[in-house]
């Protein structure tokens, strides 16, 4: 046992390319998801769409209008001089949204560079043209809404709830193709055919490789985490019984996909062709990028099936950003931990079984 | 020229044979492509919305003239499922249970809390008589209690505002009042009417196909030969370098344009309008194809071993795809992401292709989307040129 994992640690913090997938490929894909995803949310600090507003002389008095309802519901209203300065602003990405209102007509104009985001713009065009419209004709509101502000955990940021999808995502990644890529590598230049002929347990020559790199992985969350709270001044309440917990046994399953792949082909280069994808599909099926209510049905059942899902609310919760039940916490961490063992012990298995034909 | 043909036809069958080589020239850009249109096709439509509200009336029943709560309750009733274009799920919960809501607010199990106060119908009374009467009077209000940082919960409340509003103008305004006012949409750079999410993401996606190519292709595959000294062997023969290099190189492009075809034709399949058969659209792609493969040798040169190209190109690949705009918009970044927007090639190359293609207008000015790729293009052939100069692997 103890000969086994120093060879297998000897062996893998020689691996340069392990170490580069493990530690920087996590912060580096983390720090460009979460600038481009608070950038869709608004902002750093609040969920906001700025949206830059030309007026005809004759609404000029509706300017504090919109400022007072900008306050209430999100919306950060630009005012300029004119058409071609709104459209200006809307082209440089300066703002998400235009509105030109006239004395017929008001026209929201989009950018088509954003793409399916406009679907999430469109959603409050009618709100903010009803808006205007019951604000022209005088009509009297009867009945408004008080937002009333619900707490959760500590005070965040729009980017302190990104970062740790965006870190769920990174460190799987990381885990999964570190994993698939040593074992086929160990498969594919003969090694195992040679372990084969030793006493050595299948299972265990798997878990070995597999150890050394859920320590690393669990090094590297900490580091990314780290870097996070450096690079985006947030500050978190990090439970670290839990934190530590949840990486690991995150980690623990990703790296029994990893194994489990690599199982599945004879060759690295299909073995990472395999793991790109399923990674893809995980990725852009999970809640990481959008919520749940805006999705349609068959996504929601498929993200509901990702683990990415799971693991982002509980890294949300044991950061002290979001609750969750007990219960819950601890059911999604045994499973992670008995599938990810299972898929370890039965790719040992399977990988070393197929070395016998 | 002959060798050159030899050359050519050598790699073009050794990449037919390679299964690698036909994943991630001729699979993976469609498979992404599908899997895209699959996801974001229906994003965000109104068809796949659905907010969970939850609705609490803690109002006392009018005594005399209209139940207002009632009429809210009702309201959020008709715009909640089964009913047709819902997109609210609406939970009606007893007085008691606010703290339950709350909870449920809390552990992401809803997205707003709306609660109509004790006194809303009095509230509500009490306005109507005083704007009868033209005096000043204070609304009506329904809390709504939501998580501020979290983008479902803030839609949601903007939902039930504008819902709310709808139930004033509705039930509340006389005709008289009601103006008039049309709605009118423009969307800056589009050129194609209504485009799909196919015809938005399929010029990134034969950009993306193009460079994932050279990263995991061209590159791999140029350090395997100098590494097992394939290229040494080559130069002892009487080929030319630029024999051997241009053919190796019009392989790949062989590929890239069979590639270029075939996400085009199932994007068509996917509903997409694109036009792949467009002149300019094909000219521009092999121009960038040209720089892609110099980046993918620039990457084989610059690493000693097949095993380094696999690393570098794994950390290279994924923050230059974000960067290109093709998956997520690019908006509201720092200034210093703005820098690596700017310098990179495939943020270029996408808004050239999505003009070219007939999708839209490009954000970025043509010259530039020249100019970027081709400072990136030069300076690798620079680069691949010094590392000979320093090793001297073809003299």
């Amino acid at each position: 046992m103890k000969t086994i994992l120093t060879k297998t640690f000897l062996a893998y913090i020689r691996d340069k390319r392990t170490t580069l997938i493990v530690f920087l490929s996590p912060i580096t894909f983390m720090l460009i998801l979460g600038f481009i995803i608070a950038g869709i949310s608004g902002g750093t600090h609040q969920v906001s769409v700025k949206i830059s507003v030309f007026l005809s002389r004759r609404y000029e008095p509706l300017k504090n209008f919109l400022k007072s309802e900008g306050k209430t519901s999100g919306l950060n209203f630009i005012f300029v001089n004119n058409v071609s300065e709104l459209k200006k602003y809307v082209n440089d990405g300066k703002s998400q949204m235009g509105i030109s209102l006239n004395s017929s007509s008001m026209l929201f104009i989009y950018n088509q560079s954003f793409g399916q985001y406009n679907n999430y713009l469109r959603l409050i065009e009618k709100s903010i043209y009803h808006s205007f419209k019951k604000f022209i004709a005088g009509v009297p509101t009867y009945i408004s809404i008080e937002p009333v502000s619900v707490q959760r955990g500590v005070n965040v940021t729009v980017i302190s709830f990104i970062v740790p999808g965006a870190m769920a995502i990174a460190l799987m990644t990381a885990c999964v193709i570190s994993l698939a890529l040593a074992l086929s590598n160990y498969r594919a230049n003969g090694s195992l055919r040679l372990l084969k002929v030793t006493p050595l347990s299948e299972g265990m020559f798997v878990f070995s490789i597999s150890l050394h790199r859920l320590v690393a992985a669990v090094l590297s969350s900490i580091l990314t985490l780290f870097s996070a709270e450096w690079i985006f001044s947030s500050v978190y309440n990090v439970h670290w019984i839990t934190f530590l917990i949840i990486v690991s046994t995150s980690m623990l399953l990703s790296l029994g996909m990893g194994a489990i792949l690599s199982t599945a082909f004879r060759n690295v280069g299909t073995t990472m062709n395999f793991t790109t994808v399923s990674l893809t599909v995980m990725m852009l099926f999970s809640n990481v990028f959008y919520p749940f209510s805006i999705m349609p049905a068959y996504m929601k059942f498929i993200a509901y099936l990702m683990p990415i899902t799971y693991f982002t609310s509980c890294l949300r919760f044991t950061l002290g950003i979001s609750q969750m039940y007990l219960g819950e916490f601890i059911k999604i961490n045994v499973f992670f931990a008995t599938a990810g063992l299972i898929l370890i012990y039965a790719s040992g298995k399977i990988i070393f079984h197929l070395e016998r034909r | 020229m002959k060798s050159v043909w030899k050359f050519f036809t050598v790699h073009l069958l050794s990449d037919a044979r390679n299964k690698r080589a036909l994943f991630w020239s001729l699979l993976f850009p469609v498979i992404l492509l599908v899997i895209l249109v699959a996801v974001f096709s229906n994003l965000g439509t109104t068809s796949s919305i659905n907010f969970k509200v939850i609705l609490i009336n803690e109002a006392s029943k009018s005594v005399r003239g209209t139940d207002y709560a009632k009429l809210v309750v009702n309201a959020f009733r008709n715009i909640s499922y089964p009913h047709k274009n819902a997109f609210f799920e609406t939970e009606l919960l007893n007085t008691k249970d606010v703290e339950k809501a709350v909870k449920e607010i809390r552990y992401s199990k809803a997205d707003v809390i709306v609660v109509i106060p004790k006194d809303f119908n009095k509230a509500v009374m009490r306005s109507i008589f005083l704007q009868k009467l033209g005096l000043s009077f204070v609304k009506a209000k329904l809390k709504v209690l939501y998580l501020p940082n979290s983008a479902s919960s803030r839609l949601a409340c903007d939902a039930v505002e504008s819902s709310i509003n709808e139930i004033n103008e509705r039930v509340f305004s006389p005709k008289d009042r009601v103006v008039d006012f049309s709605l009118k949409s423009e969307t800056l750079g589009e050129t194609m009417k209504s485009p799909t999410y196919a015809d938005f993401v399929t010029p990134g996606i034969t950009v993306i196909g193009a460079f994932t190519t050279a990263l995991f292709l061209i590159a791999p595959k140029m350090a395997f030969m100098r590494q097992r000294g394939v290229i040494k062997k080559y130069f002892s023969t009487p080929a030319s370098a630029l024999a051997l290099f241009s053919a190796f190189g019009f392989s790949k492009l062989f590929l890239m344009m069979c590639q270029y075809f075939l996400v085009g034709s199932i994007s068509i399949a996917l509903g997409s309008c694109v036009h792949i058969f467009s002149l300019a659209s094909i000219i521009y792609y092999i121009f960038i194809c040209v720089v892609f493969t110099l980046i993918g040798l620039d990457i084989a040169f610059f690493s000693s071993t097949t095993t380094s190209v696999t690393a570098l190109t794994s950390v290279v690949n994924l923050p230059m795809e974000f960067l290109a705009g093709v998956y997520f918009p690019l908006f509201n970044l720092p200034w210093y992401m703005n820098v690596l927007v700017k310098v990179n090639p495939l943020w270029y190359a996408t808004n050239a292709m999505r003009q070219f293609m007939g999708v839209g207008l490009s954000p970025s000015s043509m010259s530039m989307n020249m100019l970027v790729p081709a400072l990136w293009g030069g300076f690798s052939a620079l680069f691949i040129l010094a590392m000979n100069m320093l090793k001297g692997e073809w003299t």
